[in-house]
């Protein structure tokens, strides 16, 4: 028993680490989705306007130096220019999660990066451009 | 005394097998608790990412309908799916690409579907010989044809600013009826001069919501015989923003 105690502990908080660390993904991928969409709309939505959007939707998990936002030229579109109609809008965000609970026990536990990056396409020319983090 | 510690170690050893046994098991149930909610886990994951997925594709797919074409939105769909399906996990997820439904029945389609699915990773599953699962998540997207009017602005330069004197403008006659004009339908806040009657107040519905410009639409504010159905009134044109307040423009 004396073994098997601090086993099943164990155990059960490498359980609860993982699913926030899976919970924290869902989230930032789900920001990313949100300002990506917002930005696909276009006009005149500035980097600030984007990012604030994606942190917002986080849940206060992601900072806005967190979000980078881009714009990618597309071959179906005619002009060469990366925010008409028909290109690529990119937001990526990433956060470095510390797992709460097994880095008291083991401080040399590394944080894990979650990343995500939603490609959507521009409904109408994009007016504003990108920054923050390197979406590539 | 050493006849009970005896007995008592007695008792201990024959308990051993026991300890051991409880051991196993409760291991094993600690290892499938943790298998299941590692795969839960996993699968709720992709489950986000497969919905994100199809999202991205069919809204990049829509616009390209009702024209140029179906044809043309599957190689828009399939391009966008490639664009937000990270190296590491292409050979792993897949675009059913598509199913197009005309809703509005104008013959051409109108709506676009998609499904993305993802072979996705487990443990448990694996363990009990069910292999891995795949999750898959379905969107859809509509071009919705806009339908609608506008208010044009017009307008006729008045001769003065005297609303009694109906400003100048009594020649002015439609349908052999002088026109009669009312001092509500002026531009007075922001326009520099009287311009003359016209709807030019009508689009600042939107903006600052002064009841006139709403009456003035719906007639309801003495503005009969502004202007009739097929009426012609000849006013000089100006160009401007299409805002928020037509006086803007003019």
């Amino acid at each position: 028993m004396l073994i098997l105690t601090p086993l099943v502990v164990m155990f059960f908080l490498v359980i609860v680490d993982f699913g926030l660390l899976l919970r924290n993904w869902v989230m930032v991928s789900n920001a990313a989705r949100e300002g990506a969409r917002y930005a696909a709309l276009g006009g005149n939505r500035t980097f600030s306007d984007i990012a604030t959007k994606v942190v917002n939707a986080s849940g206060g998990l992601l900072r806005l130096e967190d979000v980078g936002v881009a714009y990618e030229n597309r071959p179906e579109t005619i002009s060469s220019a990366p925010t008409d109609r028909g290109d690529s809008v990119i937001v990526c965000a990433r956060r470095a999660y510390t797992f709460p609970l097994l880095s008291n026990l083991f401080p040399f536990l590394p944080d894990v990066m979650v990343r995500t990056k939603v490609d959507m396409r521009l409904e109408t020319a994009a007016l504003g451009s990108g920054g923050g983090l390197s979406c590539s | 005394m050493q006849l009970a510690r005896r007995l008592l170690a007695s008792l201990h050893w024959d308990q051993r097998g026991q300890a051991v046994m409880w051991m196993i098991g409760l291991t094993v149930i600690a290892l499938m608790t943790g298998a299941i909610a590692v795969d839960l886990g996993v699968w709720l994951r992709d489950l986000r990412f497969a919905q994100n997925k199809a999202d991205a594709v069919v809204l990049a797919a829509v616009l390209e309908l009702p024209e140029p074409g179906e044809s043309s939105a599957i190689q828009v769909a399939q391009a966008w799916f490639q664009h937000n399906v990270p190296d590491n996990v292409r050979d792993r997820a897949h675009l059913d690409c598509c199913e197009f439904e005309d809703r509005d029945g104008d013959g051409r389609s109108d709506t676009v579907r998609a499904r993305v699915s993802l072979d996705s990773r487990s443990l448990f599953a694996r363990l009990i010989g069910f292999g891995d699962p795949t999750v898959s998540k379905a969107a859809a997207a509509m071009r919705v044809r806009a339908r609608g009017s506008s208010v044009l602005p017009w307008a006729v330069q008045g001769d003065n600013d005297d609303a009694d004197d109906f400003f100048g403008l009594h020649d002015q006659v439609i349908d052999g009826q002088p026109v009669a004009f009312h001092s509500e339908h002026f531009c007075r806040p922001r326009c520099d001069s009287f311009l003359g009657p016209g709807n030019f107040n009508a689009l600042a519905v939107d903006g600052n919501g002064i009841p006139p410009y709403r009456e003035a639409i719906m007639n309801e504010a003495g503005s009969s015989n502004v202007i009739l159905d097929d009426g012609t009134v000849q006013v000089p044109s100006e160009t401007g923003t299409f805002g928020i307040n037509t006086c803007e423009p003019l």
